[in-house]
């Protein structure tokens, strides 16, 4: 043989062995979007993979701009990850259309306690009697404030009792109006306050699409329903007059306090979270799953502090993630294998000690809170407080569209162009034909 | 100019063997790009043709609608919004970029300092990723925080809702359009412009032309093969608008930067309509035909081929 061939045979050789080797382990695709939990989730996968040596588990980050997209395109091309995040608000459209694994079989064939899941999180993933997903995390909405801008100010920190009313919008808007600042240093309260010339505003985030962590809280907290009658209603609610008076409370807050920016401000150049850790605005809306980005904030020093509290109490939006199977992935038992460790006691644990999501299995909530022991923000706990009351979150099979209607109205009229009651009926009627 | 190789079929009949060598070679050159074309292009442009009669999520087969999706669109308010915004846009411009374009191409065209300088500061947004360029310009446009504003307020002027107020948010993306791609727009007018012989030129000189006269009467009729052409990429290219807008406004606020390829793009990969999508891509195709024939037919006929 020449020295070529040899080569050639050793190389075939090889080939053929690792081919051999490789035909028995599974390889597993597994697709995110949030790159604050890589770490933990890589720890995670990484026990998971030495304890089921037969499986490879590829992780694949998307970022959330991209990653519904990436999921779509992938299911029109069959080829989808097997195992991947699914959200309460894309939930419905995925679910409707036959693209995720019913896991009720599997559940019941291997006795999943599912008692330790907070009950509510398993609904979110439950569709006309089947079950599409256990329970990754929880995550409720609260404020985040700069520290620095309130004692610059010489204004008090908040207090867990604060409160607002959709009058005339109480000590909430009465703490955000001395945190707003013209060009000038005079603050909103000022007579010659200009509002032309803001510089620094009280609160941010205020766009139409910021639902889950701004206006549907305070809709609930003044006693509406929210978007639709029920969960897969086909009743739009907003026309209720306590949440109207809440959206025009909403737009009064751009438009008559001027203590918040228009959308526009920070949809449009800045993120409402790079705005914050600008000092740009001195109070923010923040999901626990911004407690990690939070870690990354220096220069100033700041706290959490629950929702002020609306007239008829205090209402978070209490969401979940959890993993979703593809239904037409060609290793169902490994998808399986491989969720049922990453909702299960041990993984939890191992993702609750990096402290970046709270664990969805109640007994674990501790091990989250230990990881904050000794570090900003101080007030963590206040997370699990704002998991007391909830109202309905709006699932539809045509979600993606409604939604896409409704943040746009709700902008319009953030941007001051029209009243709220205007705006609901712009959105009664557009989306009349998509809720039947 | 003459009819291109059309003879190139008779020819072909008694090649000699050298020729007929080098025609393989030659079609073996452009194989490459032929397949490339039969199947990034072709396929999925037949495949879209067919999709637009069905109802189709992505996750489940299509459905057979027959000409149902094009009866919805035709009925729906927005799907006329993004067709009234999208002709805004070719409107304001084409015509304004394409003559902006002429214009620093001319100046550029003289020998000055800086030359080369100047050309790549114009090239440069050419050449960048539309969605970094659109970000940076929401930067600069951001009504509370942003540069300009910032400028106007130092200089005692109020601030301007650029993408903020529905009727200035189109007419800001446009700007950003028209800068972006006024690089690309020079370079096919100098090409033009380098073309035109020198003679022709110092002749007009000698017989006394002003720069005025010399501009309408020599350099126009020589350059307007260029000029159509770039109208006609121009206005497709409009047409098709889509990464401005979609980065830096998102359609908004409201619909009032909500372009027809943006809408298409929502249609299909956000709202899983991917049917309606097809739609709407076989009519902008439609539009754009009869946009470049109504071009060719009151446009063309005076374009001046003869002396370039």
């Amino acid at each position: 043989m020449s020295k070529k061939s040899v080569v050639l045979f050793v190389l075939l050789a090889l080939v053929f062995v690792s081919g051999t080797a490789g035909a028995e382990k599974v390889t597993l695709r597994y697709m995110f979007w949030d790159q604050n939990q890589q770490e933990a989730y890589a720890a995670s996968i990484d026990e998971f993979m030495k304890q089921n040596p037969d499986i490879e588990v590829v992780m694949e980050l998307a970022e959330w701009g991209d990653y519904w997209t990436k999921l779509t395109t992938g299911m029109a091309a069959r080829n989808l990850p097997d195992v991947f995040w699914g959200h309460a608000a894309y939930f419905s459209a995925f679910v409707a259309r036959g693209a995720l694994l019913d896991l009720k079989p599997l559940i019941e064939r291997d006795n999943i306690d599912t008692s330790i899941y907070y009950q509510s999180l398993l609904d979110f993933w439950s569709y006309e009697g089947a079950q599409y997903g256990l329970a990754k995390d929880w995550d409720t909405i609260a404020f985040f404030y700069n520290k620095d801008l309130f004692d610059e100010a010489g204004v008090p920190y908040p207090t867990d009792d604060w409160s607002w009313n959709p009058q005339d919008g109480g000590e909430f808007v009465r703490i955000l109006q001395q945190l707003t600042f013209d060009d000038q240093g005079r603050n909103a309260l000022h007579p010659d306050f200009d509002e032309k010339r803001i510089v620094q505003y009280g609160l941010g985030d205020l766009a139409g699409s910021n639902m889950q962590a701004g206006w549907l809280n305070f809709v609930w907290m003044n006693g509406g329903t929210g978007v639709l009658d029920k969960p897969y209603g086909s009743k739009l609610v907003m026309n209720e007059p306590e949440c109207i008076e809440v959206l025009q409370f909403w737009s009064d807050l751009v438009n008559k306090y001027h203590v918040a920016p228009p959308p526009e401000a920070t949809v449009a150049g800045g993120s409402p979270w790079d705005l914050f850790t600008a000092e740009k605005f001195a109070v923010v809306p923040q999901g626990s799953w911004m407690l990690t980005a939070g870690r990354s904030i220096e220069g100033f020093s700041w706290d959490v502090v629950g929702m002020p509290w609306g007239p008829k109490g205090r209402y978070s939006a209490f969401n979940g993630l959890a993993h979703n199977i593809y239904a037409h992935t060609p290793h169902k038992e490994e998808a399986w294998r491989l969720l049922k460790w990453l909702e299960g006691y041990e993984s939890q644990k191992i993702v609750a000690q990096y402290g970046c999501v709270f664990p969805a299995i109640e007994s674990l909530v501790d091990v989250f809170l230990d990881a904050y022991a000794g570090r900003d923000p101080e007030n963590v706990a206040v997370y699990t407080e704002m998991a007391e009351n909830t109202g309905i979150w709006p699932m539809h099979v045509n979600w993606n569209e409604i939604f896409d209607i409704i943040q746009r109205e709700l902008d319009m009229m953030l941007q001051g162009f029209v009243d709220a009651q205007t705006a609901v009926a712009n959105i009664e009627m557009q989306v009349s034909h998509l809720l039947q | 100019m003459p009819p291109v190789i059309l003879g190139g079929v008779i020819v072909a009949r008694k090649m000699s063997p050298k020729r007929k060598r080098e025609a393989v070679a030659g079609y073996l050159f452009i194989t490459p790009n032929l397949l490339g074309f039969l199947i990034f292009q072709l396929v999925p442009i037949v495949v879209a043709i067919l999709l637009a009669f069905t109802e189709w999520d992505l996750i489940n087969d299509p459905i057979w609608v027959g000409f149902a999706n094009y009866r919805n669109l035709l009925k729906e308010p927005v799907f006329h919004l993004s067709v009234k915004k999208t002709l805004y846009f070719v409107v304001i411009n084409v015509p304004v970029q394409s003559m902006l374009a002429l214009l620093i191409a001319i100046l550029l065209n003289r020998s000055i300092r800086f030359q080369n300088l100047i050309r790549t500061l114009f090239i440069v947004p050419w050449v960048s990723m539309a969605v970094a360029v659109g970000l940076t310009w929401t930067w600069i446009y951001n009504s509370q925080f942003g540069l300009l504003n910032e400028i106007l307020t130092r200089v005692g002027l109020d601030k301007i809702p650029w993408l903020a107020h529905p009727d200035w948010a189109l007419i800001s993306v446009i700007v950003v359009n028209i800068w972006q791609f006024l690089g690309f727009h020079i370079i096919v007018f100098l090409a033009g412009l380098q073309m035109i012989p020198r003679e022709v030129e110092e002749a007009a000189i000698v017989d006394g032309a002003t720069p005025l006269t010399r501009f309408f009467k020599v350099t126009l009729p020589l350059i307007s093969p260029v000029l159509f052409y770039d109208l006609i990429v121009n206005v497709i290219g409009t047409f098709q608008a889509f990464d401005l807008p979609y980065a830096m406004t998102g359609g908004g606020p409201g619909s009032a930067t909500r372009v027809y390829n943006l809408y298409l793009y929502q249609k299909g990969f956000q709202f899983l309509r991917m049917g309606e999508a097809s739609a709407m891509a076989v009519m902008l195709f439609i539009i754009i035909g009869i946009t470049t024939a109504f071009f060719f037919r009151v446009v063309g006929r005076r374009v001046n081929y003869d002396l370039t």
